[in-house]
């Protein structure tokens, strides 16, 4: 039913059962709020998004109010506006006084709230809190001195990550957001996602830089420092600079890392096509072995596997053993391109650029690290890279793209479906059906519409049925392989899972987003790119060709299992 | 009839007395229920008053010494651990009933006069002790020369109808409780009222929530039987972490069994199935007392499963909350019970819609159902006459601070502010001038001189700008500072704080700061200090509006009443601390400076053996000094100087 | 033996051990009473092993985080909302003091200033000794023996400053003689 409001003076049309916020917001009227998260109930507690509702003593939160029939609602009376401004006022009594400093400098809510109320004096002076900052983490960096306290961190790691390696301790002017008997993340049952940085909306949740590591090893004379970049990276790049497709972002990123000093700079997509094409085999020689149960879940995305370790241990089996395209690459290059190129594997230096936090973990982890050589050495995020630039003051609006390096140096269409959930699910389909004899023409899969949420599709593989199912965000996930087995559904032989809500498009690396809308952008962008590619299946990608020559990857020579698999074990922790 | 066993007994008191309608015509069951209520005795009965209050001035000890008493004199009596009459000034407190006779109630009965007490007792005489009163009965002899308890001054204002087997019945007999009328209520409410006619019945008789708010408890009650559903609960608040309230605790302890009923009647009326009372773990009698008397309910078939085959089911379970003042707040209090931290959400929806698990949910304050029995079994036409136009029924309140006497008292609405301090309190202690009443620390409003007539009434208090809170009922004298008091308000909301939203979290925690530079010592001001004082002294008045205006629960919203109040009513006292660095009422220390004055000091001594810091030399005969760095302005000296030679500057 | 390693910072992560049998105290017996294992058990469930144990460690909340399959993370964060529970142990002596209204006005602040300056702990803390413990409370529920103490569940009421220092002073006394 519709409902009929008067909103300072004009009659506005709302519908029943909506939040007067989103009755607002729809209508174009701005009302700040800093711990309203879109589709999770609301808490109240941060009273900014509070208006004057005639008839009510108090001001009332809109974000948890439902909008009532002929309610007459002034959002930017002065009284309104002074009790925002106080509240704002508040806040940064108890904040450092560290904007210049500090890595959310100009992306920050809070900044961006003070400065919108029109905040131009120290009001009120008190102590402040003295939380010390936590880089024990391997992925993500904590500073709850500049925590303001509004639980979105706690609510998407608990109720989207059902992880809560963070939430609020103590009680009052003492309350901080911490992870357990006040330790250090890392030994907490933290995943790595990333997803509790997206959602921050000041500089208490940041990633753990390897800025700096990055920039030493540019500097050093006798280290080559090889870059692999993510196409998903390409596409975050392009939509926050507003680059075109045709201009070819990732050439544009390649010639600015050169310009910084970058030795070779790679296509991770190739690793991708290796990952899609061994995960396709292991898939079609499982189906072909018959159902044993579980289906095979896919790997690449660390802070899922993480969480398998961690929470679901009688999972790891079904655990694809395939590495992540990241570790596929950074292994290869220190093995058999440096032994090609007669490169000491000391001097190699690999950075990886992601639009994910969990991948520094993932670079971090002892199965990733062979005698002390780690296969990858730094992982940049989107952020990162974008400081970067600025930084050594690159415009890569106004430069001419350079082609990347050989070997790795092109992808397949299938690599960009990487980017965002159910690519993946869909890439590795396709493989699968080809492997099986499939016409490429032939090949129909119910591309997902929605980007979140689970997904199923089957298709005839080899004159067997096979399912197809991808998911993202943890609790997704679990809910949705318990629904598996406890349906005991044997149609499911292939189960795709991103820990980042819509897969790494809303990964924990990525630019900071204002919304869903540019986390659909980057999918988009995404796919665009992928129709320009040359070649739409991994197995004709020239790039691998040339290097391996036919299929030789897909042996099962050690030397081949020593940069193509790895092995997972469970992790007991405090959880 | 012969009531030889507890089954006898128990089979007696629920054929003929709660599932019979006959039994108030029925003269012959008079005598045995006063003998099972303890009102006629066989043998000599002592009950002594053993709540908290009781426990904590000696009752245990009095206890103790009477029972070693009787074993070594070889008296045969009783010896009931009772609950308690209110009269905290008077405790412990010890009643001796003996056959025949009126009970009489003795004070102050430390252990030391048990002996003495006894003696002359039990042999019908009475021991040259201070009697508070007697128990006056036509039935009874009485005692010569001892007033009815009634016309004690601390008893005579008041009206106890909910108090009226506090300290006279034994708390956790469900045969007593039933011989005196007990449960009827309920039982008669389930075989003969809807719960449509129990909700209306009490949104009738326009009984108020107690805990704070005020609120309608019939019309909530009719709010959540609206919504259907399997499942709802009833929640009895006993948070009671008012500091300076306990009178939750006092009838909780002195008469559980009625708030069972209460609780039952309530659940029934909004069908709900599982009632929790939520209490606070400190109040271990009060849990112990509740936890037997629901057994002994149980055992009776009074709680469970299809209730004297009516096919009601109630379970009553007593929770422990883990301490937290916010934890009172309705919502928080249901988070609690949920196991998690106890922060408010925001309202609506409200409980009675969504409350625990997600289920409708009444909470209701222990004083609220309190009522309820009476209003059902005496009808709302009986409790419509009680009490004010607007506020019917009575009130409890804690008295405490400088008075005469104190404790947990019951008055009717509608007596003025006046009257309770000067009848039931008789007076102020030691000739000290009024000052405020502080009427709880969530309403945050002070009673002062000029206000002091009011009725205590919830429009009358409204008309004032002073609300009634929970039932704390402090008295301050002249010497308290109000800044300090303000001070200390704000210290508490800033500790109680949940920490969830940003006004209260963040607010008080400035406008303690504020006011502790207001009292800060002024030789430690800095230039840029003085100015941050006098700033802050400025914004004090927005700021409180603004955390008045925009915290999401009560208490946030009542933490800066106690700045402004003392803004409103002592602004004065309020300047001086501020402008001329003084506290008039000589409490703030870092504002006291003490000097000796030469010329009057004697060189006694007697204020250096005092100083607890040494902070005072001077040899014997010679006058003394104080050393301004060493002292903390404790005022011990200025005390124990008998020449008036150490002066406050 | 219940081992629980908590490995320094930079450590990527820490492995735990969980065997309920500790101190003396057997979680066990106390978890049967729970045998539900929900949410709702938590708090009282964390009471009834400090009513056994005096206090909450870490490895008891990884323990009851253990058995009631609930974050660790979240016990804490509830154990921590509540004044009840400790996180250390209490002293021989533990003070519990009253600062509720009346005890205010009959002078409790200042008897917790003397007790912070003479004890040199504060509100929740144990002195190294391990001998006194403090904390504040607000309302004990006998306003009218205001300002008053409590000791090892005795009553001390009425104090002043002078009466409270002889008080302290007769515990240490009482402990030196025990000696
Ligand atoms: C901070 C705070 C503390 C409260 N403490 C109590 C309390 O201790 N006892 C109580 O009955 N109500 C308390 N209340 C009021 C309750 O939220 C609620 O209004 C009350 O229990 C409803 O019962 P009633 O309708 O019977 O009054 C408190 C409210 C707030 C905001
Ligand atoms: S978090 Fe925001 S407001 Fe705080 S210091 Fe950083 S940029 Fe400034
Ligand atoms: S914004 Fe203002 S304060 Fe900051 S650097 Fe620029 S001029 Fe300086
Ligand atoms: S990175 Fe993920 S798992 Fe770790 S704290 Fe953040 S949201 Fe939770
Ligand atoms: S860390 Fe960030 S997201 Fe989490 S509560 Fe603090 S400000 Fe909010
Ligand atoms: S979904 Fe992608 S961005 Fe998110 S953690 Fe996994 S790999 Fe990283
Ligand atoms: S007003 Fe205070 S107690 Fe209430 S929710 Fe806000 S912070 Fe918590
Ligand atoms: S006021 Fe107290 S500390 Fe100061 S000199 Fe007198 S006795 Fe000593
Ligand atoms: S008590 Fe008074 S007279 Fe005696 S030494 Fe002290 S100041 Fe002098
Ligand atoms: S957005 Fe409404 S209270 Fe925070
Ligand atoms: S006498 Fe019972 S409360 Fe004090
Ligand atoms: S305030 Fe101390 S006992 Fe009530």
């Amino acid at each position: 039913m519709d409902f009929q409001i008067e909103v300072n003076n004009k009659h506005i049309k709302v519908k029943e059962g909506e939040t007067l916020l989103t009755a607002l917001r729809g209508h174009g009227i701005r009302i700040p709020t800093l711990c309203h998260m879109n589709r999770f109930s609301p808490t109240g507690a941060c009273r900014l998004c509070v208006v004057e509702v005639e008839g009510k003593r108090d001001l009332i939160t809109s974000c948890s109010f439902p909008v009532e029939d002929g309610m007459k609602v002034k959002t930017n009376s002065r009284r309104v506006i002074q009790a925002r401004k106080a509240l704002v006022e508040l806040l940064l009594s108890n904040h450092p006084d560290d904007c210049l400093y500090c890595v959310r400098n100009g992306h920050c809510e809070l900044q961006w709230l003070a400065e919108s109320m029109n905040i131009k004096e120290r009001k009120y002076f008190g102590n402040k809190n003295t939380h010390y900052p936590d880089y024990s983490s391997t992925s993500v960096a904590r500073d709850p001195a500049k925590c303001i306290l509004c639980s979105r961190c706690v609510r998407i790691c608990e109720e989207v990550q059902l992880v809560t390696a963070i939430d609020f301790i103590s009680r009052g002017n003492q309350t901080m957001v911490n992870s357990a008997f006040n330790k250090g993340l890392n030994v907490s049952s933290c995943i790595h996602c990333g997803q509790c940085i997206q959602v921050c909306p000041t500089a208490a949740l940041t990633d753990i830089s390897h800025q700096e590591k990055v920039l030493a090893a540019l500097d050093k004379k006798d280290v080559r420092v090889m870059f692999m970049i993510s196409p998903s990276v390409a596409a975050s790049i392009a939509d926050i600079l507003g680059l075109k497709i045709k201009d070819n972002p990732l050439e544009l990123i390649c010639s600015a890392l050169r310009r910084c000093g970058a030795d070779k700079v790679f296509h991770l997509g190739a690793a991708s096509d290796i990952n899609i094409r061994e995960e396709a085999s292991n898939l079609v020689r499982s189906i072909q072995n018959a159902g044993n149960g579980m289906p095979l879940l896919s790997s690449c995305c660390p802070a899922w596997v993480r969480y398998v370790e961690e929470f679901r241990p009688e999972w790891i089996t079904s655990l694809s053993k395939t590495k992540s395209p990241q570790q596929i690459m950074g292994a290869l290059i220190k093995t058999n391109y440096a032994n090609q190129n007669g490169i000491p594997v000391e001097q190699v230096y690999n950075v990886a650029v992601m639009p994910c936090v969990g991948k520094k973990y993932e670079a971090s982890r002892e199965e990733n690290t062979h005698k002390g050589i780690s296969e990858t050495d730094a992982v940049l995020t989107v952020r990162e890279l974008l400081q970067l630039l600025r930084s050594c003051g690159l415009d890569i609006t106004n430069t001419e793209g350079e082609l990347l390096d050989k070997p790795f140096d092109q992808s397949s269409g299938a690599a960009w479906k990487m980017g965002y959930s159910g690519g993946k699910a869909e890439a590795v389909a396709r493989e699968a059906f080809l492997m099986m004899g499939g016409k490429p023409d032939a090949f129909k899969f119910n591309a997902p519409k929605n980007i979140s949420g689970r997904k199923e599709t089957k298709i005839q593989i080899g004159g067997k049925q096979v399912g197809f199912a991808w998911v993202s965000s943890i609790s997704d996930a679990e809910e949705y392989l318990q629904q598996l087995s406890e349906d005991g559904r044997e149609d499911i032989h292939y189960v795709e899972i991103m820990a980042c809500l819509s897969g790494c498009a809303g990964g924990g690396g990525q630019p900071i987003s204002r919304g869903f809308e540019q986390v659909i952008a980057r999918k988009k962008l995404c796919m665009e790119m992928e129709k320009n590619c040359d070649v739409s299946d991994p197995k004709d990608n020239p790039a691998l060709k040339a290097f391996f020559g036919d299929d030789q990857f897909l042996s099962e020579d050690d030397e081949v299992k020593n940069w193509l698999r790895t092995d997972f074990k469970e992790r007991r922790v405090v959880k | 009839m012969t009531l030889e066993t507890i089954h006898d007994v128990r089979d007696f008191l629920i054929r003929k007395v709660l599932l019979d309608p006959q039994r108030h015509k029925d003269p012959s069951l008079r005598k045995p229920l006063s003998y099972i209520a303890g009102e006629r005795v066989y043998k000599p009965r002592i009950y002594v008053g053993m709540a908290s209050c009781g426990r904590i001035a000696g009752a245990e000890k009095t206890h103790q010494a009477i029972k070693g008493y009787l074993n070594d004199n070889q008296t045969d009596a009783d010896l009931v651990e009772g609950g308690c009459v209110g009269f905290c000034a008077a405790e412990p407190i010890v009643d001796v009933q003996l056959p025949g006779k009126a009970r009489v109630s003795f004070g102050n009965v430390t252990a030391d006069k048990v002996q003495l007490l006894l003696d002359e007792v039990l042999n019908g005489n009475l021991p040259e002790m201070p009697v508070i009163g007697q128990y006056k009965d036509p039935i009874f002899q009485e005692w010569e020369g001892v007033e009815s308890i009634n016309e004690h001054p601390f008893f005579a204002s008041q009206q106890r109808i909910l108090l009226d087997h506090c300290g006279i019945l034994d708390p956790v007999s469900v045969a007593a409780y039933i011989a005196k009328g007990g449960y009827q209520a309920f039982v008669d409410t389930i075989s003969r009222h809807t719960p449509e006619q129990v909700c209306n019945l009490v949104e009738q008789s326009q009984l108020a929530g107690r805990g704070g708010g005020g609120y309608s408890a019939g019309r909530k009650w009719a709010t959540a039987l609206q919504y259907g559903g399997e499942q709802k609960y009833l929640v009895c608040n006993a948070v009671e972490s008012d500091p300076g309230s306990y009178m939750n605790r006092a009838i909780i302890e002195s008469n559980p069994h009625r708030l069972i009923e209460a609780v039952l009647i309530a659940s029934y009326a909004i069908g709900a199935g599982k009632a929790f009372i939520f209490i606070r773990k400190e109040f271990k009698l009060a849990i112990r007392r509740l936890n037997q008397a629901i057994e002994e309910a149980r055992e009776y078939g009074i709680i469970g499963h299809h209730i004297f085959d009516s096919g009601v089911n109630i379970d009553v379970v007593v929770k422990e909350g883990a301490r937290a003042f916010v934890c009172g707040e309705e919502t928080a209090l249901n988070n609690s019970i949920e196991g998690k931290r106890a922060m408010p959400a925001s309202k609506p929806p409200y409980p009675a819609e969504r409350g625990l698990w997600d289920k409708p949910t009444i909470v209701n304050n222990v004083e609220t159902l309190f009522n309820v029995p009476l209003i059902i079994k005496n009808g709302p036409e009986w409790f419509l006459k009680l009490g004010t136009e607007k506020s019917k029924g009575t009130k409890l309140f804690t008295l405490s601070g400088n008075m005469k006497y104190y404790g947990t008292v019951e008055v009717p609405m509608g007596i003025s502010f006046r009257d309770v301090i000067n009848q039931v309190g008789g007076g102020l202690k030691n000739d000290k001038a009024f000052k405020a009443i502080v009427l709880g620390i969530n309403s945050g409003s002070y009673i002062v001189e000029e206000t002091l007539d009011t009725q205590i009434d919830f429009e009358a208090l409204k008309n004032i700008g002073a609300a009634l809170g929970s039932g704390a009922f402090v008295v301050l004298d002249e010497e308290v500072c109000m800044v300090d008091m303000a001070k200390f308000f704000t210290a508490f909301f800033k500790k109680e704080s949940c920490g969830k939203c940003i006004p209260c979290r963040e607010g008080t925690a400035r406008m303690l700061e504020i006011m502790n530079q207001a009292t800060r010592r002024p030789s430690e001001d800095q230039s840029f200090q003085t100015l941050e004082r006098f700033k802050g002294v400025m914004q004090l008045k927005s700021l409180a509006g603004v955390i008045r205006d925009t915290s999401l629960c009560a208490l946030g919203k009542s933490s800066p009443m106690a700045i402004l109040n003392t803004l409103k009513f002592f602004k004065k006292e309020f300047d001086a601390h501020i402008f001329e660095r003084k506290c008039p009422a000589n409490h703030c220390t870092d504002l006291r400076i003490f000097v000796i004055d030469v010329e009057a000091c004697t060189g006694c001594t007697a204020c250096l053996k005092k100083c607890p810091v040494d902070a005072i030399i001077g040899s014997p005969r010679y006058p003394h000094f104080i050393v301004r760095e060493k002292c903390i302005a404790c005022g011990s000296c200025y005390d124990v100087c008998k020449f008036n030679a150490v002066l406050i500057k | 033996m219940y081992v629980l390693y908590f490995f320094p910072i930079f450590v990527e992560y820490c492995e735990i051990y969980i065997n309920t049998k500790l101190m003396g105290v057997s979680l066990e017996k106390i978890f049967e009473k729970f045998p539900n294992r929900r949410r709702e058990d938590m708090i009282p469930l964390l009471q009834a092993i400090q009513d056994n144990h005096g206090f909450l460690s870490e490895e008891i909340i990884s323990a009851v985080g253990d058995y009631l399959r609930i974050s660790v993370n979240k016990i804490y964060g509830v154990a921590t909302f509540y004044d009840n529970f400790r996180f250390g142990p209490v002293g021989k002596f533990h003070i519990r003091l009253c600062h509720g209204t009346a005890c205010h006005v009959a002078g409790g602040g200042s008897l917790l200033k003397e007790l912070e300056r003479i004890l040199k702990i504060s509100d929740g803390e144990c002195d190294k000794q391990g001998l006194f413990s403090l904390e504040v409370v607000s309302c004990i529920g006998a306003c009218g023996l205001a300002p008053l103490i409590e000791v090892n569940d005795m009553y001390y009421t009425n104090l002043d400053l002078q009466s409270l220092k002889e008080l302290i002073e007769s515990f240490r006394e009482k402990e030196n003689s025990a000696l």
